[in-house]
């Protein structure tokens, strides 16, 4: 035996709600890329090229010299000079003295710092944004199941009402319709069964006016009168006040 | 008679016994002129703001030179500490704002300057408070900066300035860096503790003070008299001296600690230091034919920069390298020892050179007649000690609230008062 499918071959089953939702993700993700990227970019840029310009080198050369001037006029001693790497360092930080790896370790530090309250940011928004769109889908969800939950309790007046920038407009319009067909039908259900019990009803007193088919009669039309009563009985559960 | 003559000789020679003691305790106090002490206010003033300008006020960390793009260096702070404090209560500076200053600067080194076991690299960012080059951890240097914490500590005494100012210097871990009891010089990542040690007289004094008076981590108290004193003669003047001959290492430990009472088995420091400066003049009177700079009231060989950078320069007794470069804070920084001399020697350079030698923070760091040099920066090590010399000269100040102080009084006790050879272990 077959088994049966239940693979999705079309991926694009609603197009247009499916790609407005991927809009609203994909703009947000974007706005907070560009900010990370634009936060990374302009902070690491704007201390690079002063930490590397040529006054900050000869400031640093001029540190370097008094520094080393001071050890020298202070420790009679040499002190011996050994450069370890550091492990987080890429191999090409070799290419680096440790002052300027101490310097680009720092300006990722700050920029790291400046970029962490952006994150705060960003993730606000990314909450922000998919609070509003599953609002947007949640609140018809919501309505669709209190809508069922009184339709099969049997109120027939029940219909969905969704706000303009809700999704599953069409749906809902589906059910309404559904549930309106439904109603109609059941009124009608009803119209019908109360004209076989007054046809009934005329049976019943003919009947008694013929004495010979009384008791012939008598039996089907008492049937008769338990099926209307219990067909009374189910069409009653569904109210319809319209 | 003859009682009458024992008596009379008893009470002459009772009377003259304190002279040489008394001498030494007492602060030279030469009656100074009103321009004198007019110019001693201003210069004192314009390194004040040196301290309160030249620093990052984000953090408190104060520059080691003025020069632009220099780093922080921590004894820099030490002296900017006393300075703020000095300029509190001379009313340059409201006093809350210079309480916040001190809190700021103690706690951006609580928190955010790199330590080793409680000791701090000798040169920081100025941003950051982080290590500059490969710089070293320094003993000296750490001893410096804690000497104006504590100070601080003492003049807003009660507060949270106190309460950091003392956590900084209970977490030191003095004998970490201590070998034969004596302290090394300083200590490297990439080379370990230097082979080099404090083991003769220089401006250590202080560093020792500070270790042998620690409540957490204390050396012994016998390390005092571990470093080597050793005497030279230079003309007149005999004195224990520093190998380099550098007058600030007669000075450091002086700008803080009162040395003028106490009695170091018949030493007294501060008689000491005048003796050093006195030498340090002359020698620099007796080299005037080979140096043009040099003369009567142009002398201070001490470690300053020069027309070949920073150097130790220094008079004998000692090596004294010289060549012909006078750093003005030379005399400046003697000034409590030999306020005349001193203050003559600064008038006589502010007169003849004018703005050549006097910027907007005081006195240039050095300058050279012979080589036509000078330098235009200031460096903080050198104005720290002439404002608190100053200060010590005009009312004692810095002396007055350090000497409170129970750790140093500790020290005081164990090195200087107590007999007790077990006190002393």
């Amino acid at each position: 035996m077959d088994k049966p499918s239940f693979r999705r071959r079309q991926y694009l089953i609603k197009p247009v709600f499916q790609l407005k939702i991927s809009s609203i993700i994909g703009i947000t993700l974007l706005i907070a890329t560009f900010i990370t990227a634009a936060t990374l970019y302009f902070n690491i840029l704007n201390s690079v090229l002063p930490e590397f310009s040529t006054d900050k080198l000869k400031m640093r050369i001029n540190t370097a010299a008094d520094i080393r001037q001071r050890q020298v006029a202070r420790y009679s001693a040499g002190i011996r000079e050994e450069r370890e790497f550091d492990m987080f360092f890429p191999e090409t930080a070799k290419m680096l003295s440790d002052y300027e790896r101490g310097v680009v370790m720092e300006i990722l530090y700050e920029v790291n710092q400046k970029l962490v309250p952006w994150i705060f940011v960003l993730l606000g928004l990314i909450i922000s944004f998919s609070i509003f769109l599953t609002h947007r889908i949640a609140g018809p969800v919501y309505r669709f199941e209190e809508t069922m939950k009184r339709f099969i309790k049997g109120d027939m007046d029940v219909r969905i009402h969704l706000r303009w920038a809700d999704e599953f407009q069409r749906l809902a319009k589906l059910i309404n319709e559904a549930i309106s067909s439904f109603s109609q039908r059941e009124k009608m259900a009803k119209d019908l069964l109360k004209k076989i019990a007054d046809v009934n009803q005329n049976l019943k007193k003919n009947a008694a006016q013929l004495s010979s088919a009384t008791e012939k009669i008598k039996g089907p039309i008492t049937q008769n009168e338990q099926y209307i009563a219990e067909m009374a009985k189910l069409l009653d559960f569904y109210k319809n006040t319209k | 008679m003859v009682c009458f003559f024992k008596k009379a000789a008893l009470i002459f020679l009772l009377s003259i016994l304190p002279l040489p003691l008394f001498s030494a305790n007492a602060l030279p106090q030469e009656r100074l002129s009103e321009s004198d002490k007019k110019f001693l206010i201003k210069l004192e003033k314009d390194i004040f703001d040196y301290f309160w300008k030249e620093a990052n006020p984000r953090n408190g960390l104060i520059k080691d030179s003025s020069r632009v793009g220099a780093p922080s260096s921590i004894a820099a702070c030490g002296f900017g500490l006393t300075a703020i404090c000095i300029g509190a209560e001379r009313g340059w500076v409201d006093h809350d704002r210079a309480y916040n200053r001190v809190l700021k600067t103690l706690i951006t080194f609580r928190d955010k300057v790199p330590n080793e076991h409680g000791f701090f690299y000798h040169f920081l960012d100025m941003r950051t408070g982080k290590r500059v080059w490969e710089c070293e951890i320094s003993s000296i240097d750490t001893a410096l900066f804690l000497a104006g914490a504590l100070f601080a500590g003492e003049y807003f005494k009660g507060t949270e300035v106190e309460k950091v100012a003392t956590a900084l210097y209970r977490r030191v871990d003095w004998p970490w860096l201590m070998k034969n009891n004596l302290i090394s010089m300083g200590w490297k990542p990439e080379t370990g503790i230097f082979p080099s040690y404090w083991d003769s007289y220089s401006e250590a004094m202080i560093l020792y003070a500070l270790a042998i008076g620690s409540p957490t981590y204390p050396i012994k108290a016998k390390s005092w008299s571990t470093w080597k004193r050793s005497v030279a003669k230079y003309g007149d003047y005999e004195l224990i001296y520093c190998s380099t001959g550098s007058l600030f290492t007669y000075q450091y430990s002086h700008a803080w600690i009162d040395f003028r009472k106490l009695d170091d088995q018949g030493i007294n420091w501060f008689k000491n230091s005048i003796e050093a400066t006195k030498a340090n003049r002359k020698f620099c009177i007796d080299q005037q034919n080979h140096y043009r700079t040099y003369g009567p009231n142009i002398w201070g060989l001490t470690a300053s920069l020069g027309p070949s950078g920073y150097r130790g320069y220094g008079a004998k007794p000692g090596h004294s390298i010289h060549d012909g470069t006078i750093c003005p804070y030379g005399a400046g920084g003697s000034i409590a020892f030999t306020p005349k001399l001193s203050i003559s020697a600064l008038r006589h350079m502010y007169n003849r050179y004018g703005n050549k030698v006097y910027k907007k923070y005081g006195f240039i760091d050095a300058f050279n007649v012979d080589k036509k040099w000078h330098t235009e920066e200031c460096l903080g090590i050198s104005l720290g000690v002439t404002m608190l010399m100053i200060e010590n000269y005009r009312s004692k100040m810095v002396w007055k609230y350090f000497m409170k102080n129970r750790y140093i009084k500790k020290w005081v006790f164990l090195c200087f008062d107590s007999k007790d050879e077990d006190d002393k272990r």
